[in-house]
Protein backbone atom coordinates (compact mmCIF):
# COMPACT_ATOMS: atom_id res chain seq x y z
CA UNK A 1 0.00 0.00 0.00
CA UNK A 2 2.76 2.48 1.00
CA UNK A 3 4.15 1.55 -2.38
CA UNK A 4 1.12 2.00 -4.11
CA UNK A 5 1.39 5.87 -2.62
CA UNK A 6 4.25 6.64 -3.04
CA UNK A 7 3.80 5.93 -6.87
CA UNK A 8 0.96 7.63 -7.23
CA UNK A 9 2.07 10.78 -5.44
CA UNK A 10 5.44 10.41 -7.95
CA UNK A 11 3.46 10.19 -10.57
CA UNK A 12 1.20 13.55 -9.50
CA UNK A 13 4.58 15.31 -9.30
CA UNK A 14 5.39 14.61 -12.33
CA UNK A 15 2.09 15.61 -14.21
CA UNK A 16 2.02 18.45 -12.40
CA UNK A 17 6.34 19.24 -13.58
CA UNK A 18 4.55 18.08 -17.37
CA UNK A 19 1.40 20.12 -17.70
CA UNK A 20 1.48 23.11 -15.39
CA UNK A 21 5.62 23.76 -15.71
CA UNK A 22 5.70 24.02 -19.26
CA UNK A 23 5.08 28.12 -19.51
CA UNK A 24 4.84 30.66 -16.94
CA UNK A 25 1.93 30.19 -14.27
CA UNK A 26 0.41 33.43 -15.69
CA UNK A 27 0.37 31.57 -19.14
CA UNK A 28 -0.92 27.86 -17.71
CA UNK A 29 -3.71 29.55 -16.20
CA UNK A 30 -4.82 31.74 -19.22
CA UNK A 31 -5.18 28.42 -20.86
CA UNK A 32 -7.00 26.46 -18.12
CA UNK A 33 -9.53 29.40 -17.92
CA UNK A 34 -9.97 31.13 -20.86
CA UNK A 35 -10.45 27.71 -22.76
CA UNK A 36 -13.24 26.97 -20.74
CA UNK A 37 -15.29 30.38 -20.41
CA UNK A 38 -14.84 30.56 -24.23
CA UNK A 39 -16.73 27.27 -24.68
CA UNK A 40 -19.53 27.98 -22.14
CA UNK A 41 -19.89 31.36 -23.43
CA UNK A 42 -20.45 29.92 -26.96
CA UNK A 43 -22.71 27.21 -24.96
CA UNK A 44 -24.41 30.52 -23.81
CA UNK A 45 -24.81 32.23 -27.18
CA UNK A 46 -26.19 29.12 -28.55
CA UNK A 47 -28.91 29.18 -25.99
CA UNK A 48 -29.74 32.55 -26.39
CA UNK A 49 -30.32 32.41 -30.39
CA UNK A 50 -32.73 28.96 -29.47
CA UNK A 51 -34.59 30.51 -27.23
CA UNK A 52 -34.28 34.06 -27.43
CA UNK A 53 -33.63 34.63 -23.91
CA UNK A 54 -30.75 34.47 -21.40
CA UNK A 55 -32.23 35.72 -18.01
CA UNK A 56 -32.15 33.09 -14.96
CA UNK A 57 -34.63 29.73 -16.02
CA UNK A 58 -33.97 26.87 -14.76
CA UNK A 59 -33.61 24.91 -18.37
CA UNK A 60 -30.31 27.82 -18.17
CA UNK A 61 -29.16 26.53 -14.49
CA UNK A 62 -28.83 23.24 -15.93
CA UNK A 63 -27.20 23.44 -19.48
CA UNK A 64 -24.34 25.89 -17.13
CA UNK A 65 -23.57 23.75 -14.47
CA UNK A 66 -23.76 20.59 -16.81
CA UNK A 67 -21.68 22.03 -18.97
CA UNK A 68 -19.44 23.40 -16.46
CA UNK A 69 -18.61 20.29 -14.32
CA UNK A 70 -18.09 18.39 -17.46
CA UNK A 71 -15.31 20.66 -18.31
CA UNK A 72 -13.42 18.14 -15.64
CA UNK A 73 -14.82 15.23 -17.32
CA UNK A 74 -13.86 15.98 -20.68
CA UNK A 75 -10.47 17.87 -20.05
CA UNK A 76 -9.00 14.27 -17.80
CA UNK A 77 -10.83 12.36 -20.36
CA UNK A 78 -8.91 14.13 -23.34
CA UNK A 79 -5.51 14.07 -21.36
CA UNK A 80 -5.55 10.77 -20.66
CA UNK A 81 -6.35 9.87 -24.42
CA UNK A 82 -3.15 10.61 -24.70
CA UNK A 83 -0.73 9.31 -21.91
CA UNK A 84 0.27 6.01 -22.53
CA UNK A 85 0.73 7.15 -26.47
CA UNK A 86 3.09 10.17 -24.81
CA UNK A 87 4.71 7.79 -22.33
CA UNK A 88 5.61 5.44 -24.76
CA UNK A 89 6.36 7.18 -28.21
CA UNK A 90 7.56 10.55 -27.27
CA UNK A 91 9.19 10.49 -24.09
CA UNK A 92 10.07 6.89 -24.72
CA UNK A 93 9.77 5.96 -20.56
CA UNK A 94 6.91 3.78 -20.51
CA UNK A 95 9.15 0.43 -20.99
CA UNK A 96 11.44 1.89 -18.07
CA UNK A 97 8.06 2.26 -16.20
CA UNK A 98 6.99 -1.10 -16.46
CA UNK A 99 9.85 -2.87 -15.65
CA UNK A 100 10.05 -0.51 -12.39
CA UNK A 101 8.77 -2.59 -9.41
CA UNK A 102 5.73 0.42 -9.23
CA UNK A 103 2.51 -0.61 -10.51
CA UNK A 104 1.65 0.91 -13.66
CA UNK A 105 -1.96 0.98 -12.32
CA UNK A 106 -0.70 3.31 -9.95
CA UNK A 107 1.47 5.50 -12.09
CA UNK A 108 -1.74 6.01 -13.98
CA UNK A 109 -3.55 6.74 -11.11
CA UNK A 110 -1.71 9.46 -10.07
CA UNK A 111 -1.12 11.13 -13.90
CA UNK A 112 -4.98 11.07 -13.70
CA UNK A 113 -5.28 12.71 -10.25
CA UNK A 114 -3.30 15.45 -11.53
CA UNK A 115 -5.06 15.91 -14.51
CA UNK A 116 -8.63 15.79 -12.59
CA UNK A 117 -7.27 18.57 -9.64
CA UNK A 118 -6.17 20.77 -12.28
CA UNK A 119 -9.10 20.90 -14.11
CA UNK A 120 -11.08 21.57 -10.69
CA UNK A 121 -10.10 25.39 -11.01
CA UNK A 122 -11.48 26.57 -14.44
CA UNK A 123 -14.73 25.05 -12.45
CA UNK A 124 -14.31 27.06 -9.69
CA UNK A 125 -14.49 30.26 -11.99
CA UNK A 126 -17.13 29.31 -14.32
CA UNK A 127 -19.48 28.71 -11.10
CA UNK A 128 -18.39 32.29 -9.88
CA UNK A 129 -18.67 33.48 -13.31
CA UNK A 130 -22.43 32.32 -12.92
CA UNK A 131 -23.38 35.06 -10.18
CA UNK A 132 -23.44 37.35 -13.08
CA UNK A 133 -26.32 35.26 -14.91
CA UNK A 134 -27.52 35.05 -12.72
CA UNK A 135 -27.51 31.61 -11.93
CA UNK A 136 -29.85 30.57 -9.10
CA UNK A 137 -27.30 28.42 -6.77
CA UNK A 138 -28.31 26.52 -3.98
CA UNK A 139 -25.09 24.97 -2.43
CA UNK A 140 -25.51 21.69 -0.40
CA UNK A 141 -21.58 21.61 0.22
CA UNK A 142 -21.13 18.03 1.53
CA UNK A 143 -23.24 16.70 -0.83
CA UNK A 144 -20.47 18.94 -3.44
CA UNK A 145 -17.43 17.65 -1.47
CA UNK A 146 -18.61 14.24 -1.69
CA UNK A 147 -19.66 14.27 -5.28
CA UNK A 148 -16.51 15.22 -6.37
CA UNK A 149 -14.57 13.16 -4.10
CA UNK A 150 -16.25 10.31 -5.90
CA UNK A 151 -15.92 11.89 -9.53
CA UNK A 152 -12.16 11.38 -8.93
CA UNK A 153 -12.14 7.82 -8.37
CA UNK A 154 -15.58 7.33 -11.69
CA UNK A 155 -12.92 9.39 -13.58
CA UNK A 156 -9.77 7.74 -12.94
CA UNK A 157 -11.22 4.64 -13.10
CA UNK A 158 -12.67 5.86 -16.76
CA UNK A 159 -9.52 7.03 -17.36
CA UNK A 160 -7.85 4.01 -16.75
CA UNK A 161 -10.06 2.15 -19.13
CA UNK A 162 -9.03 3.93 -21.77
CA UNK A 163 -5.61 3.64 -21.04
CA UNK A 164 -5.38 -0.09 -21.07
CA UNK A 165 -7.09 0.38 -24.42
CA UNK A 166 -4.16 2.90 -25.44
CA UNK A 167 -1.86 0.39 -24.64
CA UNK A 168 -2.95 -1.95 -27.43
CA UNK A 169 -3.55 0.32 -30.08
CA UNK A 170 -0.34 1.97 -31.76
CA UNK A 171 -2.14 5.02 -32.81
CA UNK A 172 -5.51 6.79 -32.39
CA UNK A 173 -4.64 7.34 -28.57
CA UNK A 174 -6.17 10.75 -28.27
CA UNK A 175 -9.44 10.03 -30.78
CA UNK A 176 -10.10 7.13 -28.38
CA UNK A 177 -10.29 9.75 -25.45
CA UNK A 178 -12.15 12.44 -27.50
CA UNK A 179 -15.05 9.03 -27.91
CA UNK A 180 -14.56 8.66 -24.35
CA UNK A 181 -15.91 12.24 -23.78
CA UNK A 182 -18.07 12.36 -26.41
CA UNK A 183 -20.01 9.61 -25.10
CA UNK A 184 -20.27 10.99 -21.64
CA UNK A 185 -21.10 14.47 -23.39
CA UNK A 186 -24.01 12.65 -25.13
CA UNK A 187 -25.48 10.11 -22.68
CA UNK A 188 -25.12 11.86 -19.61
CA UNK A 189 -27.56 14.38 -19.17
CA UNK A 190 -24.35 17.41 -19.01
CA UNK A 191 -26.63 19.45 -21.35
CA UNK A 192 -29.73 18.13 -22.46
CA UNK A 193 -32.30 15.69 -20.58
CA UNK A 194 -31.77 12.45 -20.77
CA UNK A 195 -35.66 11.66 -21.39
CA UNK A 196 -34.84 13.19 -25.23
CA UNK A 197 -32.90 10.45 -25.77
CA UNK A 198 -34.32 7.30 -27.42
CA UNK A 199 -35.25 4.72 -25.18
CA UNK A 200 -32.29 2.32 -25.62
CA UNK A 201 -29.83 4.92 -25.32
CA UNK A 202 -31.54 6.12 -22.27
CA UNK A 203 -31.44 2.34 -20.58
CA UNK A 204 -27.61 2.92 -21.48
CA UNK A 205 -27.13 5.73 -20.00
CA UNK A 206 -28.40 4.14 -16.58
CA UNK A 207 -25.73 2.32 -16.40
CA UNK A 208 -22.95 5.27 -16.82
CA UNK A 209 -21.60 6.90 -13.05
CA UNK A 210 -21.39 10.14 -14.84
CA UNK A 211 -24.98 10.10 -15.66
CA UNK A 212 -25.73 10.13 -11.46
CA UNK A 213 -22.60 11.89 -11.47
CA UNK A 214 -24.12 14.82 -12.54
CA UNK A 215 -27.37 14.72 -11.34
CA UNK A 216 -25.38 14.57 -7.90
CA UNK A 217 -23.75 18.07 -8.97
CA UNK A 218 -27.50 19.31 -9.79
CA UNK A 219 -28.58 18.67 -6.94
CA UNK A 220 -25.55 19.73 -4.88
CA UNK A 221 -25.40 23.13 -6.85
CA UNK A 222 -28.64 24.47 -7.38
CA UNK A 223 -30.23 22.50 -5.33
CA UNK A 224 -32.78 20.30 -7.16
CA UNK A 225 -32.61 18.22 -10.02
CA UNK A 226 -34.48 19.57 -13.04
CA UNK A 227 -34.03 16.70 -15.24
CA UNK A 228 -37.50 14.77 -15.72
CA UNK A 229 -36.44 11.41 -15.84
CA UNK A 230 -33.40 11.59 -13.08
CA UNK A 231 -35.90 13.73 -10.85
CA UNK A 232 -37.66 10.66 -9.61
CA UNK A 233 -34.50 9.21 -7.85
CA UNK A 234 -34.71 10.04 -4.25
CA UNK A 235 -30.73 11.58 -3.47
CA UNK A 236 -29.93 8.51 -1.20
CA UNK A 237 -30.91 6.57 -4.62
CA UNK A 238 -29.19 8.52 -6.71
CA UNK A 239 -25.99 8.55 -4.41
CA UNK A 240 -26.56 4.34 -4.12
CA UNK A 241 -26.50 4.26 -7.62
CA UNK A 242 -23.32 6.29 -8.24
CA UNK A 243 -21.48 4.53 -5.82
CA UNK A 244 -22.42 0.91 -7.41
CA UNK A 245 -21.86 2.32 -10.80
CA UNK A 246 -18.29 3.22 -10.06
CA UNK A 247 -17.44 0.27 -8.07
CA UNK A 248 -18.48 -1.79 -11.14
CA UNK A 249 -16.67 0.70 -13.67
CA UNK A 250 -13.21 0.11 -10.87
CA UNK A 251 -13.86 -3.48 -11.17
CA UNK A 252 -14.10 -3.27 -14.73
CA UNK A 253 -10.95 -1.40 -15.67
CA UNK A 254 -8.78 -3.40 -13.18
CA UNK A 255 -9.68 -6.25 -14.50
CA UNK A 256 -9.37 -4.90 -18.11
CA UNK A 257 -6.15 -3.70 -17.32
CA UNK A 258 -4.59 -6.96 -16.33
CA UNK A 259 -5.78 -8.35 -19.42
CA UNK A 260 -4.22 -5.74 -21.26
CA UNK A 261 -1.18 -5.97 -19.14
CA UNK A 262 -0.81 -9.48 -20.84
CA UNK A 263 -1.82 -9.01 -23.98
CA UNK A 264 0.76 -6.04 -24.33
CA UNK A 265 3.20 -8.65 -23.34
CA UNK A 266 2.44 -11.56 -25.45
CA UNK A 267 1.77 -8.58 -28.68
CA UNK A 268 5.11 -6.52 -27.69
CA UNK A 269 3.42 -3.48 -27.78
CA UNK A 270 5.01 -1.52 -24.79
CA UNK A 271 7.81 -0.13 -26.72
CA UNK A 272 6.38 0.73 -30.30
CA UNK A 273 7.25 3.14 -31.83
CA UNK A 274 4.72 4.29 -34.92
CA UNK A 275 6.76 7.10 -36.48
CA UNK A 276 4.19 9.84 -37.14
CA UNK B 1 21.50 -23.25 -3.68
CA UNK B 2 23.55 -22.18 -6.65
CA UNK B 3 20.96 -19.88 -9.19
CA UNK B 4 22.21 -19.17 -12.61
CA UNK B 5 22.02 -14.93 -13.13
CA UNK B 6 20.03 -16.31 -16.38
CA UNK B 7 18.31 -18.80 -17.85
CA UNK B 8 17.31 -19.53 -21.38
CA UNK B 9 15.67 -22.75 -22.38
CA UNK B 10 14.31 -23.53 -25.80
CA UNK B 11 13.14 -19.83 -26.43
CA UNK B 12 11.52 -18.88 -29.83
CA UNK B 13 9.65 -15.68 -30.55
CA UNK B 14 7.60 -15.24 -33.43
CA UNK B 15 6.06 -11.41 -34.20
CA UNK B 16 2.90 -11.94 -36.86
CA UNK B 17 2.43 -8.66 -38.38
CA UNK B 18 1.14 -7.56 -41.98
CA UNK B 19 4.22 -8.25 -43.15
CA UNK B 20 4.02 -11.60 -42.90
CA UNK B 21 5.50 -13.64 -39.95
CA UNK B 22 9.39 -12.79 -38.37
CA UNK B 23 10.90 -15.82 -36.38
CA UNK B 24 13.10 -13.27 -34.31
CA UNK B 25 14.56 -16.08 -32.13
CA UNK B 26 14.64 -19.55 -33.00
CA UNK B 27 15.04 -21.85 -29.82
CA UNK B 28 17.43 -20.10 -28.02
CA UNK B 29 19.20 -21.49 -25.14
CA UNK B 30 22.24 -19.98 -23.23
CA UNK B 31 23.15 -19.33 -19.41
CA UNK B 32 24.63 -16.40 -17.59
CA UNK B 33 26.19 -16.82 -14.59
CA UNK B 34 26.42 -14.50 -11.36
CA UNK B 35 28.92 -12.14 -11.56
CA UNK B 36 29.68 -12.45 -15.22
CA UNK B 37 29.58 -9.39 -18.03
CA UNK B 38 27.91 -11.31 -20.98
CA UNK B 39 28.06 -10.04 -24.23
CA UNK B 40 25.00 -10.66 -27.26
CA UNK B 41 26.75 -9.91 -30.28
CA UNK B 42 25.03 -9.78 -33.79
CA UNK B 43 24.00 -7.65 -36.78
CA UNK B 44 21.01 -5.73 -37.15
CA UNK B 45 17.56 -7.82 -36.69
CA UNK B 46 19.80 -10.57 -35.19
CA UNK B 47 17.23 -10.78 -32.28
CA UNK B 48 19.33 -9.04 -29.66
CA UNK B 49 16.76 -6.32 -28.73
CA UNK B 50 13.60 -9.43 -28.53
CA UNK B 51 16.26 -11.61 -26.23
CA UNK B 52 16.74 -8.60 -24.02
CA UNK B 53 12.45 -7.32 -23.72
CA UNK B 54 11.93 -11.36 -23.50
CA UNK B 55 14.36 -11.00 -19.83
CA UNK B 56 13.48 -7.69 -18.74
CA UNK B 57 9.79 -9.00 -18.64
CA UNK B 58 8.64 -6.37 -21.73
CA UNK B 59 7.68 -9.35 -23.82
CA UNK B 60 6.43 -13.10 -23.49
CA UNK B 61 8.22 -15.60 -25.24
CA UNK B 62 5.75 -17.27 -27.90
CA UNK B 63 7.46 -20.80 -27.19
CA UNK B 64 10.21 -21.91 -24.08
CA UNK B 65 11.20 -19.93 -20.70
CA UNK B 66 13.44 -17.62 -19.50
CA UNK B 67 14.53 -17.30 -15.85
CA UNK B 68 16.21 -14.14 -14.63
CA UNK B 69 18.03 -15.10 -11.15
CA UNK B 70 15.78 -18.07 -10.86
CA UNK B 71 12.41 -16.25 -11.74
CA UNK B 72 10.24 -17.58 -14.74
CA UNK B 73 10.31 -13.79 -16.88
CA UNK B 74 6.33 -14.46 -17.74
CA UNK B 75 5.00 -15.07 -14.53
CA UNK B 76 7.31 -13.72 -12.07
CA UNK B 77 7.91 -10.67 -13.10
CA UNK B 78 6.65 -8.94 -9.81
CA UNK B 79 10.12 -10.55 -8.42
CA UNK B 80 12.25 -9.92 -11.37
CA UNK B 81 11.59 -6.49 -11.66
CA UNK B 82 13.34 -4.51 -8.75
CA UNK B 83 16.05 -6.39 -9.00
CA UNK B 84 16.60 -5.41 -12.47
CA UNK B 85 16.90 -2.10 -14.72
CA UNK B 86 17.52 -1.86 -17.81
CA UNK B 87 19.70 0.68 -20.71
CA UNK B 88 18.51 0.82 -24.64
CA UNK B 89 20.95 2.84 -26.97
CA UNK B 90 20.00 4.91 -29.85
CA UNK B 91 16.63 6.52 -28.10
CA UNK B 92 15.77 9.77 -26.47
CA UNK B 93 14.41 8.24 -23.25
CA UNK B 94 13.06 11.05 -20.48
CA UNK B 95 10.64 13.46 -19.83
CA UNK B 96 12.51 16.96 -21.73
CA UNK B 97 10.41 19.11 -19.36
CA UNK B 98 12.44 17.51 -15.96
CA UNK B 99 15.99 18.97 -15.49
CA UNK B 100 18.56 15.19 -15.43
CA UNK B 101 18.26 15.60 -11.57
CA UNK B 102 14.64 15.61 -11.37
CA UNK B 103 14.71 12.68 -14.11
CA UNK B 104 16.55 10.37 -11.86
CA UNK B 105 15.11 11.20 -8.87
CA UNK B 106 11.99 10.74 -10.47
CA UNK B 107 12.95 6.70 -11.36
CA UNK B 108 14.52 6.33 -8.03
CA UNK B 109 11.27 6.73 -6.86
CA UNK B 110 9.53 4.30 -8.62
CA UNK B 111 11.81 2.03 -7.13
CA UNK B 112 11.20 2.88 -3.69
CA UNK B 113 14.74 4.00 -2.98
CA UNK B 114 14.20 6.88 -0.02
CA UNK B 115 14.65 10.30 -1.54
CA UNK B 116 18.14 11.19 0.60
CA UNK B 117 19.70 8.21 -0.90
CA UNK B 118 18.68 8.52 -3.70
CA UNK B 119 19.82 12.27 -4.28
CA UNK B 120 23.44 11.04 -2.66
CA UNK B 121 23.76 8.44 -5.40
CA UNK B 122 22.66 10.89 -8.31
CA UNK B 123 25.31 12.72 -6.95
CA UNK B 124 27.99 9.84 -6.99
CA UNK B 125 26.65 8.92 -10.16
CA UNK B 126 27.27 12.00 -11.82
CA UNK B 127 30.36 12.13 -10.31
CA UNK B 128 31.68 9.33 -11.90
CA UNK B 129 30.02 9.23 -15.64
CA UNK B 130 31.03 13.17 -15.74
CA UNK B 131 27.85 14.44 -16.31
CA UNK B 132 27.79 16.74 -13.47
CA UNK B 133 27.79 20.09 -15.00
CA UNK B 134 24.13 19.60 -16.66
CA UNK B 135 22.40 18.19 -13.73
CA UNK B 136 19.95 21.14 -13.44
CA UNK B 137 20.14 21.05 -17.03
CA UNK B 138 16.36 20.53 -18.65
CA UNK B 139 16.31 17.26 -20.47
CA UNK B 140 15.17 18.36 -23.87
CA UNK B 141 18.58 20.48 -23.76
CA UNK B 142 21.27 17.71 -24.18
CA UNK B 143 22.80 16.35 -26.01
CA UNK B 144 23.04 12.91 -27.65
CA UNK B 145 25.70 11.31 -25.25
CA UNK B 146 24.71 13.79 -21.93
CA UNK B 147 21.27 12.42 -22.38
CA UNK B 148 22.75 9.00 -22.71
CA UNK B 149 24.85 9.08 -19.66
CA UNK B 150 21.44 10.38 -17.70
CA UNK B 151 20.21 6.97 -19.03
CA UNK B 152 22.96 4.80 -18.12
CA UNK B 153 22.78 6.78 -14.41
CA UNK B 154 18.94 6.06 -14.28
CA UNK B 155 19.58 2.12 -14.30
CA UNK B 156 22.73 1.98 -11.93
CA UNK B 157 20.73 4.27 -9.68
CA UNK B 158 18.88 1.52 -8.41
CA UNK B 159 21.56 -0.73 -7.86
CA UNK B 160 19.97 -3.59 -9.71
CA UNK B 161 21.54 -6.99 -9.52
CA UNK B 162 21.23 -7.65 -13.23
CA UNK B 163 21.50 -5.21 -15.65
CA UNK B 164 20.70 -4.85 -19.12
CA UNK B 165 22.47 -2.95 -22.05
CA UNK B 166 20.84 -2.97 -25.38
CA UNK B 167 23.26 -0.87 -27.55
CA UNK B 168 24.69 1.28 -24.56
CA UNK B 169 26.73 2.95 -26.74
CA UNK B 170 25.28 3.35 -30.26
CA UNK B 171 25.74 6.30 -32.14
CA UNK B 172 27.73 7.84 -29.21
CA UNK B 173 31.09 9.61 -30.09
CA UNK B 174 34.56 7.75 -28.84
CA UNK B 175 35.00 9.82 -25.60
CA UNK B 176 31.72 9.51 -24.61
CA UNK B 177 31.58 5.41 -25.53
CA UNK B 178 34.82 5.00 -23.69
CA UNK B 179 33.73 6.31 -20.30
CA UNK B 180 30.64 4.39 -20.30
CA UNK B 181 32.79 1.10 -21.74
CA UNK B 182 34.92 1.93 -18.21
CA UNK B 183 32.47 2.67 -15.89
CA UNK B 184 30.47 -0.55 -17.09
CA UNK B 185 33.50 -2.61 -16.08
CA UNK B 186 34.28 -0.55 -12.82
CA UNK B 187 30.69 -1.06 -11.75
CA UNK B 188 30.69 -5.14 -12.35
CA UNK B 189 34.13 -5.30 -10.34
CA UNK B 190 32.86 -3.69 -7.42
CA UNK B 191 30.69 -6.08 -5.91
CA UNK B 192 30.32 -9.81 -6.39
CA UNK B 193 26.92 -10.76 -7.38
CA UNK B 194 26.53 -7.83 -10.11
CA UNK B 195 25.70 -9.35 -13.44
CA UNK B 196 25.58 -7.15 -17.18
CA UNK B 197 23.82 -8.53 -19.88
CA UNK B 198 25.56 -6.05 -22.58
CA UNK B 199 24.64 -6.40 -26.26
CA UNK B 200 26.62 -4.78 -29.26
CA UNK B 201 27.14 -5.08 -33.01
CA UNK B 202 30.95 -3.78 -32.31
CA UNK B 203 32.79 -6.65 -31.62
CA UNK B 204 35.57 -4.28 -30.14
CA UNK B 205 33.00 -3.53 -27.21
CA UNK B 206 32.43 -7.37 -27.08
CA UNK B 207 35.94 -8.19 -26.99
CA UNK B 208 37.06 -5.39 -24.27
CA UNK B 209 34.33 -5.78 -22.10
CA UNK B 210 32.54 -9.26 -21.98
CA UNK B 211 34.02 -12.44 -19.77
CA UNK B 212 31.75 -14.64 -22.48
CA UNK B 213 30.46 -13.92 -26.06
CA UNK B 214 27.00 -15.37 -27.64
CA UNK B 215 27.54 -14.85 -31.16
CA UNK B 216 23.58 -14.76 -32.46
CA UNK B 217 22.32 -14.78 -36.42
CA UNK B 218 19.04 -14.55 -37.61
CA UNK B 219 17.76 -15.50 -34.05
CA UNK B 220 20.19 -18.43 -33.48
CA UNK B 221 23.68 -18.53 -30.90
CA UNK B 222 25.37 -19.92 -33.23
CA UNK B 223 28.45 -20.04 -30.89
CA UNK B 224 29.42 -18.95 -27.01
CA UNK B 225 32.24 -18.72 -25.52
CA UNK B 226 35.16 -16.35 -24.55
CA UNK B 227 36.76 -13.97 -27.22
CA UNK B 228 39.66 -15.77 -26.78
CA UNK B 229 38.27 -19.21 -27.65
CA UNK B 230 36.41 -17.78 -29.84
CA UNK B 231 38.84 -16.73 -31.67
CA UNK B 232 41.07 -20.02 -31.28
CA UNK B 233 38.06 -21.19 -33.79
CA UNK B 234 39.98 -19.28 -36.87
CA UNK B 235 43.35 -19.08 -35.57
CA UNK B 236 44.36 -21.08 -37.85
CA UNK B 237 42.90 -18.68 -40.15
CA UNK B 238 43.85 -15.19 -41.01
CA UNK B 239 42.17 -12.53 -43.08
CA UNK B 240 42.76 -10.69 -45.78
CA UNK B 241 41.72 -6.49 -46.50
CA UNK B 242 41.74 -5.92 -49.91
CA UNK B 243 40.51 -2.41 -51.29
CA UNK B 244 39.64 -2.77 -55.46
CA UNK B 245 38.87 -0.45 -58.37
CA UNK B 246 36.75 -0.58 -60.75
CA UNK B 247 33.52 -2.79 -59.08
CA UNK B 248 34.36 -6.59 -60.70
CA UNK B 249 32.48 -9.85 -60.16
CA UNK B 250 33.84 -10.95 -56.95
CA UNK B 251 32.29 -14.59 -56.84
CA UNK B 252 35.24 -16.08 -58.25
CA UNK B 253 37.37 -15.46 -54.74
CA UNK B 254 35.12 -18.64 -53.37
CA UNK B 255 36.40 -21.50 -55.36
CA UNK B 256 39.63 -20.76 -54.79
CA UNK B 257 41.34 -23.20 -52.62
CA UNK B 258 41.84 -21.95 -48.99
CA UNK B 259 39.01 -19.47 -49.06
CA UNK B 260 36.55 -19.87 -46.42
CA UNK B 261 34.41 -17.06 -46.99
CA UNK B 262 34.38 -13.53 -47.75
CA UNK B 263 32.66 -10.15 -47.78
CA UNK B 264 32.63 -7.70 -50.26
CA UNK B 265 31.47 -3.73 -49.77
CA UNK B 266 30.94 -1.06 -51.98
CA UNK B 267 33.28 1.76 -51.61
CA UNK B 268 33.55 4.81 -53.83
CA UNK B 269 34.25 3.69 -57.50
CA UNK B 270 35.12 0.52 -56.05
CA UNK B 271 35.22 -2.54 -53.80
CA UNK B 272 36.27 -3.37 -50.36
CA UNK B 273 36.67 -6.84 -49.41
CA UNK B 274 37.23 -9.12 -46.47
CA UNK B 275 38.59 -12.67 -47.29
CA UNK B 276 38.96 -14.92 -44.60
CA UNK B 277 41.39 -17.80 -45.51
CA UNK B 278 43.34 -20.57 -44.09
CA UNK B 279 46.52 -20.83 -46.81
CA UNK B 280 48.95 -18.37 -47.30
CA UNK B 281 49.88 -19.76 -50.85
CA UNK B 282 46.74 -18.83 -51.91
CA UNK B 283 47.24 -14.92 -51.53
CA UNK B 284 48.84 -14.90 -55.13
CA UNK B 285 46.14 -16.50 -56.69
CA UNK B 286 43.97 -13.80 -55.24
CA UNK B 287 45.91 -11.34 -56.43
CA UNK B 288 46.42 -13.16 -60.04
CA UNK B 289 42.65 -13.24 -59.90
CA UNK B 290 41.84 -9.40 -59.66
CA UNK B 291 44.85 -8.56 -62.21
CA UNK B 292 43.45 -10.90 -64.70
CA UNK B 293 40.00 -10.06 -64.51
CA UNK B 294 41.03 -6.18 -65.00
CA UNK B 295 41.06 -5.37 -61.22
CA UNK B 296 43.32 -2.61 -59.74
CA UNK B 297 44.37 -3.45 -56.27
CA UNK B 298 44.87 -0.36 -54.13
CA UNK B 299 45.45 -1.44 -50.98
CA UNK B 300 46.08 -5.27 -49.25
CA UNK B 301 47.24 -6.16 -45.77
CA UNK B 302 46.98 -9.02 -43.93
CA UNK B 303 45.64 -9.20 -40.28
CA UNK B 304 45.28 -11.45 -37.25
CA UNK B 305 41.89 -13.27 -36.68
CA UNK B 306 39.06 -11.23 -34.76
CA UNK B 307 35.73 -11.95 -33.24
CA UNK B 308 34.36 -10.38 -36.89
CA UNK B 309 36.26 -12.85 -38.35
CA UNK B 310 35.03 -15.83 -36.55
CA UNK B 311 31.23 -14.49 -37.23
CA UNK B 312 32.29 -14.34 -40.81
CA UNK B 313 33.43 -18.12 -40.99
CA UNK B 314 29.76 -19.04 -39.50
CA UNK B 315 27.62 -17.07 -40.95
CA UNK B 316 29.36 -15.53 -43.99
CA UNK B 317 28.31 -11.93 -43.48
CA UNK B 318 29.59 -9.08 -41.74
CA UNK B 319 28.73 -7.64 -38.27
CA UNK B 320 28.03 -4.03 -39.37
N1 LIG C 1 7.08 -5.90 -32.65
C1 LIG C 1 7.60 -6.51 -33.73
N2 LIG C 1 6.82 -6.88 -34.76
C2 LIG C 1 7.34 -7.51 -35.84
N3 LIG C 1 8.63 -7.82 -35.99
C3 LIG C 1 9.48 -7.49 -35.01
C4 LIG C 1 9.01 -6.81 -33.83
N4 LIG C 1 10.08 -6.61 -33.01
C5 LIG C 1 11.15 -7.13 -33.67
N5 LIG C 1 10.80 -7.66 -34.86
C6 LIG C 1 11.69 -8.33 -35.81
O1 LIG C 1 12.44 -9.31 -35.14
C7 LIG C 1 13.76 -9.38 -35.65
C8 LIG C 1 14.77 -9.22 -34.56
O2 LIG C 1 14.72 -7.90 -34.09
P1 LIG C 1 15.60 -7.35 -32.89
O3 LIG C 1 15.16 -5.97 -32.63
O4 LIG C 1 15.56 -8.31 -31.78
O5 LIG C 1 17.05 -7.35 -33.53
P2 LIG C 1 18.40 -6.74 -32.95
O6 LIG C 1 19.38 -7.83 -32.92
O7 LIG C 1 18.15 -6.03 -31.69
O8 LIG C 1 18.80 -5.74 -34.10
P3 LIG C 1 19.39 -4.24 -34.02
O9 LIG C 1 20.85 -4.38 -34.02
O10 LIG C 1 18.88 -3.65 -35.28
O11 LIG C 1 18.83 -3.59 -32.82
C9 LIG C 1 13.86 -8.32 -36.72
O12 LIG C 1 13.67 -8.93 -37.97
C10 LIG C 1 12.70 -7.39 -36.41
O13 LIG C 1 12.21 -6.79 -37.58
MG1 LIG D 1 18.33 -4.04 -31.09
Amino acid sequence: MREHIRTIKTAMWLDYQITANWTRPITFFTYNIAKPVGASLLLLAMYYVVTGRIMGTMALSFIYVGNAFYMILGQVMMDLGWLVHEDREHYQTLKYIMISPSSYYSYLMGRAATRFLLSVFPVIFLLLLGLLIPIPYRFNYPLLIFTTLFGWIFMVSAGLLLNTITLLTARYGGSIGEAFAGLFYLLSGVIFPLSVLPEYLTKFALFLPSTYWFSLVRRSVLGVETDPFLSQLSLNLCIGLFFLTTLCFLVLSLAFYFSMDYLARRKGVLEMITTY
Amino acid sequence: MHVNAIEVRNVWRIFKSRDGIVEALKDVNLEVRKGELFGLLGPNGAGKTTLIRILTTLLLPTRGEAYVLGYNTAKEEDKIRPLINMVSGGEYSGYGLLTVKENLWMFSQFYGIPSRVAKGRILELAKELKFEDILNKKVRNLSTGQRQKMNIARAFLTDPKVIFLDEPTLGLDVEVAREIRSFVKRWITEKEDRTVVLTTHYMHEAEQLCDRIAIINEGKIIALDTAENLKKRVSSEFSLLLRIAPKIDVSWIKNIEGVLNFISRVEDDGLRLRIIMEREESIGDIVDGFIRRGGKITYLSKEEPTLEDVFLKLTGRGLE
